[in-house]
């Protein structure tokens, strides 16, 4: 239990850290954002008074100071481009976000640890061959290519599935393959090998010797334990789909979190990309956390 | 492929309890483990026969059986124990639920609470206080002599007829090791049961069996009753192992050892496995094999030297 608040105190730590540092680097890059605000052709007054109702001619420590007042308060600011709170922009548009990845994330555990298990029963054999391939195809391709590669075959070729999003569940299915795609590989490659690390352990012997066929004895007994490398790892991709959906969010329309940091970033909207990293840095941090959780209930050796 | 055991003959009485001595890596292990075709991949058996005695006077051929088959019988009818008992129970799973596994397996109990209750009487049978608190226990909550406990607690749930004990103390303390004699002679009697108990240490044969077989290099070298083997040891190799055994009274500055160590056989060999460290070498040894010749009533040797001329 200590362990867990001690857990909790890391995430407020690493989510402070974050904020100072989308702050700093938000302020390093050169130009004004008022004055992209306002495009080229406006006076200086106009762009002064403007800089000056953004607080953005105040010292630096004070103008973090107030964003961190803001954010204890709730409140993560204003967007300068949409005029709208931030925090409503991304609870707004996180509900997709989550929904792409949990999509896609089940996509890539079902089908990674499925060819993970298929190949490791068949080490060696064809079946592995084919599907080592397969998986390395998939560690490899970058998401881009795959999301543009499944609208020409899906759409174009075959018109089974819908090109972008129109809300429609048809039409999630791409993207999540799409993101998911990297992630089934890698899976795929970790249970192979966490799974075939148990092969010839005394356990398996034991249970073949309680009455249990060898897979019977692989797939009850072998599988549990060779799972906590892989629910760490599936963890990290949870939360690297959730940021790296800006990828598959744009190939494919979908107003999500990523579609959103990319807006801001395109018009310089300081405080909406503040928010966004901000709430995507909370929500990876929760992430883990659960991983960890997971895993305590499945290895009774970890609980300390 | 490589023989490892070769032309052994077993043979397990009914009720009675043989022991299988000899070095680390003579092929002991593998033997047991042919039994109930749990033997790793790159191993094989590629011939013989091991005839199983049904109570009805039916014989069954172990190694005819396929996979199917041998596993409708393995906890059953043949239950087995492991050397290491801390990697022998796999550790994400608590310790009752590992035991009741076999009644499922083989649908011995069908009512999930009578099963529990039966899980929690044979751990109280294998000597684990407060039997209903353990069955939750996870393996690396007990000792090392516990979790032996529990897998015999695990082999005597089926009621086997043959218990294959393969090292079971080797990992354990002197203290542990009397107990966990004294509970597997305690279960064998208890249960009608036969036992086959693999061991390098002579002090388990001596406490435990009634019969041993000496193994060397795959080949067996002497079998005797373990009264005879001990009072009258015929072969040099059974000689040396009997020797380096320290006893009480006799102080001598170094403990007898039997010279060299298991020689890695590369190609098969024409004459006896044992002529390199053995005592009397004679030339005869290097290039013929011994045959396994009577030397008593039910004690046989395998030496040319040992038990006068062959004719």
């Amino acid at each position: 239990m200590s362990g867990f608040i001690r857990r909790c105190v890391g995430v407020v730590l690493v989510l402070f850290g974050v904020m100072v540092m989308i702050f700093v680097v938000l302020r390093i890059i050169p130009g004004n954002p008022a004055a992209v605000l306002l495009n080229e052709h406006v006076n200086s007054a106009t762009i002064e008074r403007l800089t000056a109702s953004m607080n953005l001619d105040k010292p630096l420590p004070e103008q973090f100071f107030m964003y961190l007042a803001g954010v204890l308060r709730g409140d993560l600011g204003q967007s300068y481009y949409m005029r709208q709170s931030v925090l409503s922009l991304v609870l707004e548009a996180f509900p997709y976000t989550l929904k792409l990845t949990i999509l896609s994330a089940v996509f890539a555990w079902v089908l990674g640890i499925g060819i993970g298990v298929i190949s490791a029963l068949h080490h060696d054999r064809l079946p592995d061959y084919l599907f080592r391939g397969v998986s390395l195809l998939g560690v490899s391709v970058p998401v881009f290519m795959v999301a543009l590669f499944l609208q020409y075959l899906f759409y174009f070729r075959f018109s089974l599935l819908p090109l972008v999003y129109d809300g429609s569940f048809e039409s999630m299915i791409l993207p999540a393959i799409a993101l998911g795609w990297n992630s089934a590989g890698s899976v795929a490659r970790l249970t192979r090998s966490s799974l075939m690390e148990q092969f010839g352990q005394p356990y398996l012997d034991t249970a073949r010797a309680k009455g249990l066929t060898a897979r019977q004895a692989v797939l009850t007994h072998g599988l549990k334990n060779s799972m906590v490398p892989v629910i760490t790892m599936i963890a990290m991709q949870f939360s690297g789909m959730l940021s790296g959906a800006v990828i598959t969010e744009s190939v494919f329309g979908i107003a999500g979190l990523g579609k959103l940091a990319l807006t801001a970033v395109q018009t310089r909207d300081m405080p909406l990309l503040q928010g966004t990293v901000l709430f995507s840095a909370l929500v990876i941090s929760l992430g883990n956390i659960i991983a960890d959780l997971i895993n305590v209930c499945l290895d009774p050796r970890l609980r300390v | 492929m490589m023989p490892v055991v070769k032309g052994i003959s077993l043979e397990i009485p009914r009720r009675g309890i043989v022991g299988l001595v000899g070095e680390s890596g003579c092929g002991k292990s593998m033997t047991a483990k042919s039994i109930n075709h749990i033997l790793p991949s790159f191993a094989k058996v590629t011939g013989g026969n091991m005839l199983w005695h049904e109570d009805s006077g039916e014989v069954c051929d172990f190694t005819l059986l396929n996979e199917k088959e041998i596993r409708g019988r393995c906890g059953t009818d043949v239950a087995m124990i492991f050397q290491e008992p801390m990697t022998s129970l796999n550790p994400m799973m608590c310790i009752g639920d590992q035991i009741k596994e076999v009644l499922q397996i083989h649908k011995l109990e069908k009512n999930a609470d009578r099963a529990k209750e039966r899980v929690i009487e044979m751990l109280d049978a294998v000597g684990i206080a407060e039997p209903e608190l353990r069955y939750k226990a996870w393996p690396h909550e007990l000792s090392g002599g516990m979790r032996q406990r529990v897998m015999i607690a695990m082999a005597m749930i089926g009621s086997p007829k043959l218990l294959i004990a393969d090292e079971p103390t080797t990992a354990l303390d002197v203290t542990t090791e009397a107990q966990i004699l004294k509970l597997i002679r305690k279960m064998c009697d208890e249960y009608k049961m036969s036992a086959m108990v693999i061991t390098h240490n002579m002090g388990v044969v001596s406490t435990l069996c009634d019969y041993v077989y000496v193994m060397y290099l795959g080949n067996i070298m002497e079998q005797a009753p373990t009264k005879e083997l001990f009072k009258n040891p015929m072969h040099p190799y059974t000689k040396g192992l009997l020797s380096s055994i320290p006893r009480i009274g006799n102080n001598p500055e170094y403990l007898e050892t039997i010279p060299g160590s298991i020689p890695v056989m590369k190609k098969q060999f024409k004459g006896c496995e044992f002529c390199l460290r053995c005592s009397d070498d004679i030339q005869k040894c290097f290039f013929e094999k011994a045959e396994l010749k009577k030397v008593g009533p039910d004690h046989y040797v395998r030496c040319h030297v040992a038990g006068g001329e062959e004719e």
